[in-house]
């Protein structure tokens, strides 16, 4: 599976704080708009969220692309 | 005697940033501070900031985007206080978008839902509280909200109609006593203007643009709100006060 949707999202709430906020205390919300599968919206409720919760405000735009790349491996071995 | 005894004020988006010092301001000048957010952990830690400094507070946990939570916030305030004198609408989100034809429609409706919806329903449920006693409603906007926000035009439409809101709300409630006003901040140093810069490099660079030679500090917003919400801006509603520095003006 290319888990494009769940890819988007995650780099987008690492380089964004605002959506970072909306998926971190709103990601049923996030979730109830996306076309996420069953497994990867777990994967974002139960793996990205807490990682989220620990990123420095904001992610320098160096760090950007480690930061994505790690939590979408994250995510990705939760979603299968 | 402190500038709100006995007041009791609802502040949204009070976990952090303008919200948690708007807060502690108020609870220091006497009011009972009923702190709304749906970030629970930092909503707690301020709660308890105002409790170790000998104010008291109530936190609730409240998404402004969802109807019955907002009811639910604004019974509880009720059935803690009594009564109902102040309603600041702080809480917003910050999402950086591309051009207007690459913004989705989860960002639009994330940005929209809080900034602007969120206002209304605390509105729609807080004012028919205050419609026998008076009282005084704060929204707060963005400079985005008076010219072109080139970081979001999601943004900039919400806060847009946050003065909208107000100034209808101003007209349909003078009767009642109930006065609407509205703040626009600029630059703020807060978790959610340094993260909505996109890097610290972007952050500093906007400080030193600023004719002020400095960034705003939450507690400046704060003292603002203190003035709207006390009983010595009687005969002010229906307005907006820029707070930037002087940075819109030079524009």
């Amino acid at each position: 599976m290319s888990h494009r949707e769940l890819r988007d999202i995650i780099d987008k709430a690492v380089a964004d704080y605002g959506f970072r906020l909306a998926v971190m205390h709103g990601v049923e919300d996030v979730i109830a708009a996306s076309d996420l599968s069953e497994k990867e919206s777990d994967a974002l409720r139960e793996v990205i969220v807490p990682e989220l919760k620990e990123l420095p405000d904001p992610v320098e735009p160096a760090d950007r692309p480690s930061v994505q790349a790690r939590l979408a491996d994250l995510a990705f071995r939760g979603a299968g | 005697m402190g500038r709100l005894e006995d007041k009791v004020v609802i502040i949204t988006g009070a976990a952090t940033g303008i919200g948690r010092a708007t807060a502690q301001l108020f609870a220091s000048e006497g009011a009972k501070v009923v702190a709304a957010d749906r970030n629970v952990s930092d909503g707690e830690k301020t709660v308890s900031a105002i409790k170790e400094a000998g104010g008291e507070a109530l936190f609730i946990d409240t998404d402004v985007s969802k109807a019955a939570e907002v009811e639910n916030m604004v019974e509880q305030a009720i059935s803690a206080y009594g009564k109902l004198d102040v309603l600041v609408n702080n809480a917003g989100v910050l999402i950086r978008t591309s051009k207007m034809h690459e913004v989705s429609e989860l960002e639009w409706d994330l940005t929209l839902n809080t900034d602007l919806k969120g206002v209304f329903l605390c509105c729609k449920y807080a004012v028919p509280r205050m419609m026998d006693s008076g009282g005084s409603v704060i929204n707060v906007s963005s400079t985005s909200g008076i010219r072109a926000s080139l970081i979001s035009s999601s943004y900039g439409a919400a806060k847009a109609g946050v003065i909208s809101l107000t100034q209808t709300a101003s007209q349909e409630y003078a009767e009642n006593r109930i006065r609407f006003n509205t703040i626009i901040p600029g630059i703020i140093d807060s978790p959610q203007s340094r993260g909505s810069t996109g890097s610290t490099e972007e952050f500093e660079r906007r400080v030193k643009e600023n004719p002020a030679g400095r960034v705003g500090f939450p507690e400046d917003v704060a003292q603002m709100m203190l003035f709207l919400a006390s009983d010595e801006s009687s005969y002010v509603s229906g307005a907006s006060f820029v707070i930037d520095g002087g940075r819109t003006v030079g524009f």
